[in-house]
């Protein structure tokens, strides 16, 4: 049997429920019957209906980071003709580890080892999306994508346009390599590092703890003396 | 909304050589200002000296103009017909109108049967199989109208793209969609904020780190859940990040869809009123899909189990939450029609 109290509750609940639905659908209707049959909308939907696939296979326990990696470089060359190159980065070694490469895998007529060689400075200096020709004019385009937890750098994600992209696509490019932060983020985890927005993990807290408490120790005993 | 039109375009060459005295006005068109200037009243002559300055404003930018009430007279005289002036000629059909006539054609041929909700989810849910009812809320949302907002058109356009197979979001999206319906929801707008937040509402968790997000929700402590409870923010951030266009309601039920009616959901422990129902109906749907898939306590259950163990009030790891009575009362019924028809086998 409900308390006197959670029959109130339950009711107040209900009737709120009602009121706001009547509100909002009330609204709504009316807003629908003043739009003119003429102008059509078209959807712009940034590349989301890509990424939603892609969270789906993130949500797969049975699918593993490789083939996430793999579908995401995959959608991009099938969608934007963009050859994509997923890095994950070592803080400790300041070293890049190829986590998929278009190159390879598409088995393209540039040869990945000329790219990297030629570029992997670039890489490891880059804080900040960049494209290389942020015009989107050029025959040819680069866009260089880091991967940061806080201050640290976790991994790049780099699309090789060999043909000219447009202006409106590039949006959608930042959307698709977006969804491989999860993977870069446990792979650097992993690593033992973990960037400052996430928080500090429970083991350097404890030694932050102990250090403060050393500190305040000496500079009370100095005060006091 | 688009303004009767008072004036069509014409061409200068349109107008009779062999005439001087037209039973029509001639106006003109000022592209500067956007206005309509009598040039020649009808039953006046068009003598050289003006048919010669007509042509020189032409040449400078302005449009020859005839008012849409002398047009049956205009295109007599002319001998033309509608057809062969540009400016008279039907706009084109936008692709997506086409589209959404051809399915509310095919609709019309083979009408969609009329939902038994609960008996329709409880097949569903014993077949292991909720394609149909994707299918089903596929083809109502593809009959929605183009030309309401953005949010609308890309519920249309995430239906048509995504709508094709069984998965957990899709299981998702469709079983949001029904019970906001059976909850009185309705609207192309409100259904589609629906859609658009119940696809993107979990979008926030590939930014972070997926070893976490694969654990066990119970099992995650500390700064890891705390890590885990920003995925609402996240999911809004990178939605404004990508600019895309979404309704500020449908925002809210992403950023919203785990409060819960008692206040014990996050991220800022709303109460009940100012929960949005959306919200409300979209967090239980998700979370009923999520601890049947595992990701909540680890163990896989049928969805049917799950329903019964919300609909006791278990205290069991993960289903603590109160969903409030709305919802509990239309997970009741699927729960009573399941008992039914155990009897009756």
């Amino acid at each position: 049997m409900s308390t006197p109290e959670k029959i109130r509750r339950d009711d107040t609940h209900s009737k709120d429920f009602k009121d706001q639905l009547n509100q909002t659908s009330k609204l709504k209707l009316a807003e629908e019957e003043d739009t003119s049959d003429n102008d059509v909308i078209g959807p712009d939907s940034k590349g989301f209906e890509h990424l939603i696939p892609i969270l789906n296979m993130y949500l797969n326990k049975e699918v593993n980071n490789e083939n996430i990696l793999l579908f995401t470089m995959k959608q991009i060359y099938q969608h934007y003709n963009g050859v994509a190159v997923i890095l994950s980065y070592n803080n400790t070694t300041n070293d890049f580890a190829e986590e998929v490469v278009g190159h390879n895998v598409l088995q393209t007529e540039k040869k990945w080892e000329d790219e990297f060689n030629t570029h992997i400075e670039d890489w490891k200096r880059a804080t900040l999306p960049t494209w290389s020709d942020s015009s989107f004019q050029a025959s040819s385009n680069q866009f260089v994508y880091p991967f940061m937890e806080g201050a640290n750098k976790i991994g790049v994600g780099i699309v090789f346009f060999y043909s000219k992209l447009e202006e409106k696509n590039s949006n959608q490019i930042e959307v698709l390599l977006e969804s491989s932060r999860g993977i870069l983020l446990e792979k650097s985890h992993n690593l033992g590092t973990k960037g400052k927005y996430l928080g500090t993990s429970s083991k350097n807290k404890k030694d932050n703890e102990k250090k403060e408490g050393f500190f305040a120790t000496l500079f009370g005993k100095l005060k006091a003396s | 909304m688009e303004e009767k039109r008072s004036f069509f375009h014409i061409q200068f060459e349109m107008l009779p050589k062999s005439v001087e005295i037209f039973p029509f006005h001639l106006y003109v068109y000022n592209q500067v200002n956007n206005s309509y200037s009598p040039y020649l009243y009808g039953n006046s002559p068009l003598i050289e000296e003006k048919k010669s300055f007509l042509k020189y404003i032409i040449s400078k930018g302005a449009i020859l103009a005839i008012p849409i009430n002398q047009k049956r007279t205009f295109l007599n005289v002319c001998g033309l017909s509608e057809s062969d002036i540009p400016d008279l000629a039907r706009p084109k059909i936008h692709k997506l109108q086409i589209e959404r006539d051809q399915y509310i054609k095919e609709l019309e041929a083979s009408p969609l049967p009329p939902l038994n909700f609960a008996k329709e989810i409880n097949d569903a849910i014993n077949r292991n199989c909720f394609l149909p009812l994707i299918e089903r809320v596929r083809k109502e949302v593809l009959t929605f109208k183009v030309t309401i907002s953005h949010t609308v058109s890309l519920a249309r356009y995430f239906a048509r793209q995504l709508l094709i197979d069984d998965n957990n979001i899709n299981r998702t999206v469709a079983l949001t969609y029904l019970f906001a319906k059976q909850n009185n929801i309705d609207g192309y707008e409100p259904l589609s904020d629906i859609i658009c937040s119940t696809f993107l509402h979990h979008i926030g968790v590939t930014q972070l780190d997926r070893a976490m997000i694969l654990r066990p929700e119970v099992e995650c402590h500390g700064q890891e859940k705390s890590d885990f409870q920003k995925h609402p923010g996240l999911a809004q951030h990178l939605i404004k990040k990508c600019k895309l266009e979404l309704s500020s309601s449908s925002i809210d039920t992403i950023l919203d869809h785990h409060e819960r009616s008692s206040g014990s959901g996050y991220p800022y422990q709303k109460m009940e009123r100012a929960i949005h129902p959306a919200s409300l109906i979209l967090g239980s749907i998700s979370h009923i899909i999520d601890y049947a898939s595992g990701r909540i306590t680890g163990s896989k259950y049928n969805i049917n189990d799950v329903l019964k163990k919300i609909q006791n009030h278990s205290i069991d790891a993960g289903l603590e939450f109160d969903f409030g009575d709305t919802i509990s009362k239309n997970i009741e019924n699927i729960s009573r029609f399941t008992d039914e028809l155990k009897r009756a086998a």
